[in-house]
């Protein structure tokens, strides 16, 4: 153990960010279909519903993302008549509240199809939206990574024929900031040039939450399955607005659920680094004080008076400003040190 | 909303400490934790994706077939940060941006090694034994078998069984004196381990009269995670003397000995080798967190005040007069009453109230670094006064 200390100069240490990223593939059989439906759980209050990885009653099952659905009250579904009007306005509220702010003057923004708020433009007054868990989307959603594929035909056709992919083509340089949830992109239906104008929902990389307009379903969506087959035959025939209007939160949840034909995104997470060069110069740490370095007075690696000090470095103790012991490095193997000898050690510490 | 000082008193720092019990069964070359078998799923076999007896880290992937795995990846760039699975000369094959990828799920659980005083194996820099040669030696003090060499044997000649425990499992440590290890055979006890005096020392503790009874059969490193086992007595005496043993190490037939003990936990014994016997392995970690208890006080005549755009009457005009040389905000603004009347005409005596629903946390230099929720807003009038207790697990 040295019993010196070195202080570390600005030049001594720099920081360095490294991002890390997982593949999400969500397959829609886990939405619906695998486990007939006991991977999802649903509650009494009726708000949203949950979905696992696996039946949720077991120790195995993850928590992966939530399922609701929300109109505005501005919105021409919204009348008292409605089931569960006042839960789907306030969901409405609640998550423009959370991701799209406030106004001058108090009142709780709406989801704005292109993003520019200020300009005004169309607003998405009847969304679904998805509520990824944070084991999934760790810091955030990698932008331009974000794929959802929904079966988005008409009832009377094959269901499975009419996939709609929607996705944050090109956010990796178009994102936006005016969130106070931080930063978010608008999914389309296609990669080619995408068009502001034609944006079908909004995916928040921060927040982990995708935002899909309604408009995606054209009018028209089935009902929840009226059997366990996964979208085959078996569907009422009701459009959007009757099952907006006349079903609860949770068979809206149902419904786009059974159309998930595949989730996919990259998530990220960021380690931060700091890196500390240890400069050992050749008139430094030649010494030691360990019990092992003196034999009977005499320095045990030292075999005539002329013979140069040898010490082994082995630890990089990183100390504060008071002298207290804050990490410690070990070398892999030990290092030879003498007045011939410099080194410098680069200890990293991630956090 | 004003800021309030934490004192002295009402930041508490403590350390909690926790130890939860692992068991382990070894039998037939499967390892099972805390009596856990595989789970079917609908896709794979093992919805855990990972053998029976291991822990997973992050516990992804569960029930996905081949294909539809998260896997992690990280661009090649100048930090040069790359996956420890990732050879170096891999590293440099691959340019700048591309990615390099790993594999999910990462598991872990008992090793065991066995080391013959035949095997020419175990001389060489890179023997598991010889390395925990200094290890073993510091703990000297507390037993005289910690000593890899002495009068009592020599670990570098003798028969030596290691089972390593990896630390995701028990913590920062083992906890002193819960080691328990149990040979059975045919579901008969034949000998049990315990470190009694709680040094270390693994003193056979039964079964009642059984051959090597207050014997030390070997030494545990609670902080490393290392259990040694050198004991090499016979135990099949007395009512099982007629067991012939078993290819605990593969082959010939063998009496079970404690050098013998886990045999078929991950040290690439075959099944079917070991039929007869089983082996239990139950031990406590350590774990250990540091909480941060925060007591936030709001008294009497404070925080009667809202920020909140509903905390004012509804309907009143609240934009501000602009002007070139002029920005004038309404002073005449009402705070809307909600003290409960029995008459809708006249009102109850306006109140001050308002309903703290969550409690910001800032430093120094008045960042935002933390936000308490309470589970449902609490009525604060200004004759009311609490202490919100917060607590932080770092």
């Amino acid at each position: 153990m040295a019993t010196t200390f070195k202080t570390i100069t600005a030049n001594d240490t720099t920081n360095t960010r490294t991002l890390l990223h997982e593949a999400i593939p969500l397959t829609g059989t886990i939405a619906s279909g695998t486990y007939s439906d006991e991977n999802i759980k649903t509650f009494s209050h009726g708000m949203f519903e949950s979905v696992y990885d696996y039946p949720y009653l077991s120790s195995s099952a993850n928590h992966i993302f939530d399922i609701t659905h929300g109109y505005s009250a501005n919105s021409t579904l919204s009348s008292s008549a409605a089931i569960q009007n006042a839960k789907k306005i306030n969901i409405y509220n609640q998550m423009a509240a959370v991701l799209v702010g406030h106004d001058a003057t108090g009142s709780i923004q709406a989801f704005d199809q292109d993003g520019d708020i200020a300009g005004g433009g169309t607003k998405s007054e009847e969304v679904f939206f998805f509520n990824f868990s944070r084991l999934l989307t760790k810091d955030e959603i990698k932008k331009d990574s974000f794929r959802l594929t929904l079966a988005t035909g008409s009832v009377s056709g094959d269901l499975k024929g009419f996939p709609l992919t929607l996705g944050d083509y090109g956010a990796a340089s178009s994102y936006l900031v005016n969130s106070p949830a931080g930063e978010y992109g608008v999914l389309y239906t296609s990669s080619a040039t995408p068009d502001p104008a034609s944006g079908v929902g909004l995916i928040y990389y921060q927040a982990g939450v995708a935002v899909v307009s309604a408009s995606v379903f054209n009018g028209t969506m089935p009902g929840a399955e009226a059997t366990a087959s996964i979208l085959g035959p078996g569907y009422n025939s009701s459009s959007y607005s009757n099952l907006a209007t006349g079903s609860s939160i949770q068979v809206l949840a149902d419904s786009i659920r059974d159309r998930i034909d595949n989730i996919t995104f990259n998530n990220t997470v960021e380690l931060n680094s700091t890196v500390y060069f240890c400069r050992a110069n050749n008139n430094e740490f030649n010494y030691s004080s360990n019990p092992t370095y003196l034999s009977s007075s005499q320095i045990r690696v030292k075999n005539t008076t002329s013979d140069n000090p040898v010490s082994y470095i082995t630890t990089v103790g990183l100390y504060s400003s008071d002298n207290e012991l804050l990490a410690v490095a070990k070398l892999s193997e030990p290092l030879k040190k003498d007045p011939n000898t410099e080194l410098t050690i680069r200890v990293r510490l991630d956090y | 909303m004003a800021y309030k000082k934490f004192k002295s008193n009402d930041i508490f720092y403590n350390t909690l400490e926790m130890n939860p019990e692992y068991e382990f069964v070894i039998y037939d070359s499967r390892i099972y934790l805390n009596s856990r078998g595989a789970i079917s799923g609908a896709h794979v076999s093992n919805a855990g994706d990972v053998p029976t007896g291991h822990v997973s880290l992050y516990e992804l992937n569960v029930d996905r077939p081949a294909g539809e795995k998260i896997y992690p990846f990280i661009s090649k760039n100048g930090s040069l940060s790359q996956f420890k699975t990732t050879s170096n000369t891999e590293f440099r094959e691959f340019l700048y941006g591309d990615e390099m990828s790993g594999s999910y799920p990462l598991s872990a659980s008992i090793v065991r090694e066995f080391f013959a005083s035949t095997a020419t194996s175990r001389t060489g820099s890179n023997n598991h034994l010889n390395s925990l040669y200094n290890t073993l030696n510091y703990y000297q003090p507390l037993s005289r078998h910690y000593a890899f060499s002495s009068s009592l044997g020599d670990k570098g000649t003798q028969d030596v069984n290691l089972i390593s425990i990896p630390s995701i499992i028990f913590g920062s440590e083992v906890e002193k004196g819960t080691v328990d290890l149990k040979f059975y055979v045919s579901g008969n006890l034949i000998g049990q381990l315990q470190d009694e005096n709680r040094n270390g020392e693994l003193i056979q503790v039964g079964p009642s009269g059984s051959t090597g009874s207050g014997s030390v059969a070997g030494v545990v490193l609670y902080r490393e995670g290392f259990v040694l086992l050198t004991g090499s007595w016979d135990l099949a005496t007395g009512l099982y003397a007629g067991f012939a043993g078993e290819k605990y190490t593969g082959s010939p037939t063998l009496k079970p000995k404690w050098i013998y003990f886990g045999a078929g936990a991950n040290d690439g014994l075959a099944i079917s080798n070991v039929v007869s016997s089983s082996f239990g392995l139950t031990f406590k970690g350590t774990t250990e967190t540091q909480t941060i208890t925060m007591l936030a006080h709001a008294q009497k005549g404070e925080f009667n005040h809202s920020n909140n755009p509903t905390y004012k009457t509804f309907g009143q005009g609240q934009q501000p007069m602009t002007a070139s040389n002029a920005y004038v905000e309404p002073n005449d603004l009402t705070i809307k009453n909600t003290v409960s009347s029995s008459y809708s005409d006249p009102y109850a005596d306006f109140k001050k109230t308002t309903y703290i629903s969550s409690v910001a946390i800032y430093d120094e230099n008045k960042n935002l670094i933390g936000i308490a929720k309470l589970a449902t807003p609490v009525k604060k009038t200004e004759d009311l006064e609490y202490t919100i207790k917060m607590k932080l697990d770092i």
